[in-house]
């Protein structure tokens, strides 16, 4: 019967008799009903009013509910400051990983009707994907009626540029004039590129410059408009000024603050002739903006039967890979693959933390049950129903989740900014821009969290509050009550503990994993300043360059604060191999299934292990006598040594490398730290000056200075201008920073991890301890009685810590399996530390266990102070 | 007058009356009605529609509780019936209202 029928029933019941009472009093039957039926006044009134009690009942039992709600939060201020703080942190963290997953994986470019973007490559099984040569760009363009604009851009391209009298080097990108129409932009200052902008080769030397830079070198004058700059030594002119904010369109890659047109790729980009009809150069990358009739499915099928042509005008070596049309979201596909399993592992260790918070929260929630044990009884007597305790105790732990959500989002906000930092340098010294910030979507997902943390959390408290006997909990009000409860929250410290012990463990095994990193056992990383010299870009030719380049050395060396300069050639990590090529001499006829080993290679000058404090093993370093026209010499590492002469002296062999032969006149240690399960890669060294493979025209120099190689550049800087002022000096940073950058994935998850862990160790130290001074304060009178007839303070205090020893061990136990089983799915990140690695493991162990019986002692100090009087008297 | 003193009758004051008059036995709506108008010597004339809202709201609070019964004449009414809550509700209505009439009689009689 639902009450609107039973208050027809309650009325017609009312009416009759009012009618039956009428007819007695001497009426008329129609007259007494009438008169009853006047009597009661407006029916539908009065069902309305009382449908009205019901239907906003619900409100009113809200607000009485949080009403009592903040009253019991505000008596225990303690109880209610500590929940709080641990969902805070709970949501913190999980909104921080969210906001890193959304970031790499789901949110949309910033740009007009973003949902409407495509990215369009040639998706690679393996390392990056594919991009396209200029006329499969124009190809597209012309052909594939699913786009309404279609724009190729080189978003990478380190410009020089000189402008009002101060030349620098800008993160630049090569566009095609659709570019900003494509993402909707509009200039701030004179206007973008026309198409006929971007038509001839090397014609039209226009560029759109960005806020940041009209700022600082223009300081902001409308007047740059129709003014010249000078790129890469050639002058263009401005015709745009790009809004505040507008970054290009992988600002994760690089922040764009100036623009070329597609036809000036010579100047931007110098790997290839773009312009030229070699196929191989390719490297437009694409993005698309659907037509208003198109959907991906659409533009998907349409391009794939272009994907032959496309091929036909792209790098041949890429043939066998699909042509794909992608939503552009997050960041792109090869990134997002690099990022995967790092987004993983932080995401399993957000949930492990956010567990943890769940059960400690639980443990809080159901110690205060347990304590008002007797109000329970006494409210489940007086006649409130079991269903509306425990959503009076619900309202409780969604009113503290409203709270601290909120809170957390609020420090996310901070969290997610110096993540982004975090991210903002890479290994060449690039700032990078990355979108970690919180948004709609990340708040969202934080709110339903903390609901969510309230109701698990509120679970084990609300079982137990259902299973109080009023009786039974009026008259246990002291000590010797149900502790039901108490096995409960003994299990949720184990658990606790458990997990808390694997974040401990990962967190371990991480920053031991960098430790080794910034150790590098084979080179000192510190004092050393990295820069690279471009005279490439200004169109040196190799004599000319190799002439500053020695000049160059030189007068770094003179410097006072330099001790050594060592010359590489390559990008990137100064060690890493700048080419590879196969081992031997060909071992097939036609050149199609080699099989010999390849490995890599790079050129460097003398000095050059010297600078990085690298120990040459056996053998002489490369010199000054090693010259073009001089036998070519090689160093090998001990790894490639072992490959190909197993047991014996590599030097004076004869290294075959890419065809040419090399007396091998040194021996040096393995340096790359592989990951756990990779052998360290065989690698070879050449001498730079002998120009092996090309000629050498850009060098990558490694500058061992005293004191502080950051407080050193400018000076460095400046030695170099003053041999040739002209030659671009790019990819300035501290080989610390450079490490640092390489691998910040492990920094990353080292820090995230070393966090949670000890925030969950403090946690679960509460927790611990809330159960052992929940257990004193239960035992205060038997504890006066065995401190009356004598027994020792220490007996007793030990007793306490005793009962807490099986939640600890178990707890602990539990964790080191847990920690062995999962050590290994961090493998990709440990370098030189296995993942069952014992002083990690140990480590962690005498560290919980150390947490554990502090948390367990102090509160069961107290018993020992307990006053026997005092306790007798209690009850 | 018989509208007016319903009109004006507050509804705490209401509600006090049905606790009151439930303090006697269990009753339906319309037993309430009329021992309320026979109890205040007729002075009182609950207005009939107004009781129900009333009962349903005094019943959410948790003051009253309701099941279903067969009155003397073999029908079916809602009965309703005091529980604990509404036992000390309306002792602690009454010591309220007590205070303040004698107060109120004491000013209407003050000697000039």
């Amino acid at each position: 019967v639902t009450d609107d029928d039973r208050l027809e029933a309650e009325i017609e019941f009312h009416v009759d008799m009012q009618t039956e009472k009428n007819i007695r009093q001497g009426m008329s039957v129609p007259e007494a009903r009438r008169d009853a039926l006047v009597r009661f006044g407006g029916r539908t009134r009065w069902k309305e009013s009382v449908r009205d009690e019901y239907r906003f009942a619900w409100i009113a039992d809200a607000v009485r509910d949080l009403r009592l709600a903040a009253r019991r939060l505000r008596r225990t201020p303690g109880f209610a400051a500590i929940a709080i703080l641990t969902i805070v942190l709970g949501i913190a963290a999980s909104a921080t990983v969210f906001s890193f997953v959304d970031g790499v994986f789901m949110r949309r470019l910033d740009a007009a009707h973003a949902d409407r973007l495509v990215r369009i490559f040639v998706a690679r099984t393996k390392g990056e994907d594919g991009a396209f040569g200029m006329g499969a760009y124009r190809l597209l363009r012309d052909r594939a009626k699913s786009f309404d604009t279609v724009a190729a851009h080189y978003s990478t391209a380190p410009l020089y540029v000189a402008a009002n009298g101060e030349s620098s080097e800008v993160a630049g990108a090569v566009v095609s004039a659709s570019y900003f129409a494509a993402l909707g932009a509009t200039p701030l200052l004179g206007r973008v590129f026309r198409a006929d902008e971007d038509a001839i080769p090397d014609r039209d030397a226009v560029a759109v410059i960005g806020y940041g830079f009209w700022r600082s070198r223009f300081g902001g004058a409308a007047a740059v408009i129709g003014g010249t700059l000078t790129i890469n030594g050639r002058p263009f002119q401005i015709v745009g000024v790009m809004p505040e904010g507008f970054l290009g369109v992988v600002p994760s890659q690089s922040v764009n603050e100036i623009w070329i047109p597609t036809a000036m790729f010579r100047v931007g980009y110098r790997w290839c002739d773009a312009l030229s009809s070699d196929p191989g150069c390719t490297m437009a990358q694409i993005f698309a903006r659907l037509a208003p009739s198109a959907d991906i499915a659409q533009a998907q099928s349409e391009v794939a039967t272009l994907a032959a042509d496309l091929h036909a005008l792209s790098d041949p070596d890429q043939r066998q890979f699909p042509v794909v049309v992608e939503a552009a979201r997050g960041l792109d596909r090869t990134q997002q693959r690099g990022y995967a399993a790092l987004a993983r592992l932080l995401g399993a260790s957000a949930l492990v933390f956010l567990l943890i918070t769940c059960a400690n929260l639980g443990g809080l929630l159901l110690a205060r049950e347990i304590a008002s044990q007797r109000d329970i009884a006494l409210r489940l007597s007086l006649g409130a129903g079991r269903g509306r305790i425990v959503r009076q105790l619900m309202t409780e732990q969604l009113l503290l989740a409203a709270i601290g959500g909120p809170l957390g989002i609020v420090l996310s906000v901070g969290t997610t900014g110096a993540l982004s930092n975090f991210f903002a340098l890479d290994s060449e010294g690039y700032v990078h821009v990355y979108d970690f910030g919180v948004n709609a979507r990340s708040v969202a997902v934080a709110l339903l969290l903390s609901a969510g943390t309230a109701i698990v959390s509120g679970l084990a408290p609300a079982w137990w509050t259902s299973r109080v006997d009023p009786a039974d909990g009026l008259k246990s009000a002291g000590d010797g009550g149900r502790t039901g409860g108490s096995g409960v929250r003994a299990l949720l410290v184990s658990l606790q503990l458990a997990l808390s012990l694997v974040l401990l463990v990962a967190a371990g095994l991480l920053t031991r994993s960098f430790d080794r990193v910034m150790a590098q056992r084979i080179l000192d990383p510190s004092h050393v300043a990295l820069l690279r010299l471009r005279p490439r870009l200004v169109g040196y030719a190799p004599d000319r360059a190799q002439t500053f380049l020695r000049n160059a050395s030189a007068a770094l060396a003179e410097l006072p604060e330099v001790q050594s300069v060592a010359i590489a050639r390559g990008v990137g990590f100064i060690w890493r191999a700048n080419g590879s090529a196969p081992v031997g001499e060909r071992t097939d006829a036609d050149g199609k299934d080699d099989t010999r080993l390849r490995i890599e290679y790079g050129d460097v000058a003398p000095n050059f292990f010297a600078t990085l404090g690298v120990r040459i093993l056996r053998g002489r370093d490369f010199a000054e006598t090693d010259r073009p026209n001089t036998p070519k010499v090689a160093i090998v590492t001990e790894s490639l040594a072992a490959r190909l002469w197993p047991g014996q002296s590599p030097l004076d062999r004869m290294l075959v490398l890419g065809g040419k032969r090399f007396l091998v006149v040194g021996l040096v240690p393995d340096y790359r730290l592989p990951a756990v399960g990779e052998p360290p890669p065989p690698m070879a060294f050449v001498a730079f000056w002998q120009s092996s493979f090309e000629p050498q025209i850009d060098a990558r120099l490694a500058i061992r200075v005293k004191g502080d190689p950051r407080v050193a550049m400018p000076t460095l800087r400046r030695a170099i201008a003053r041999v040739d002022a002209a030659v671009p000096i790019t990819e300035t940073l501290a080989m610390d920073d450079q490490i640092g950058g390489s691998y910040r994935d492990v920094r990353l998850s080292g820090a995230m991890l070393r966090w949670s862990a000890l925030l969950a160790v403090f946690l679960s130290g509460i927790g611990l301890y809330g159960v052992v001074a929940f257990l004193v304060g239960r035992r205060t009178r038997e504890v006066g009685i065995r401190l009356a007839i004598g027994a020792p303070p220490g007996r007793v205090v030990a007793g306490f810590v005793r009962q807490t020893l099986t939640t600890i061990t178990a707890g602990l136990v539990v964790g080191l399996l847990a920690a062995a089983g999962g050590a290994r799915l961090l493998s990709t990140w440990l370098f030189g530390v296995q993942p069952l690695d014992g002083v990690t493991f140990l480590t962690a162990l005498a560290g919980m266990t150390l947490v554990a019986l502090i948390a367990a002692y102090l509160p069961a100090r107290r018993a020992a102070r307990v006053d026997p009087a005092v306790a007798l008297r209690a009850e | 007058l018989a509208k007016r003193t319903k009109d004006d009758l507050l509804q705490g004051t209401l509600d006090m009356l049905v606790l009151r008059a439930l303090q006697i036995e269990p009753m339906h709506g319309w037993g309430i009605t009329e021992r309320l108008e026979y109890g205040s010597g007729r002075a009182l004339q609950v207005g009939q529609g107004s009781l129900y809202p009333a009962l349903y709201r005094l019943e959410r609070q948790g003051l009253i509780k309701s099941e279903w019964g067969i009155t003397e004449n073999n029908r079916q009414a809602r009965y309703y019936e005091l529980t604990a809550a509404g036992r000390r509700h309306l002792a602690r209505e009454q010591r309220t209202w007590r205070r303040m009439s004698r107060a109120v009689n004491l000013i209407l009689e003050m000697s000039r």
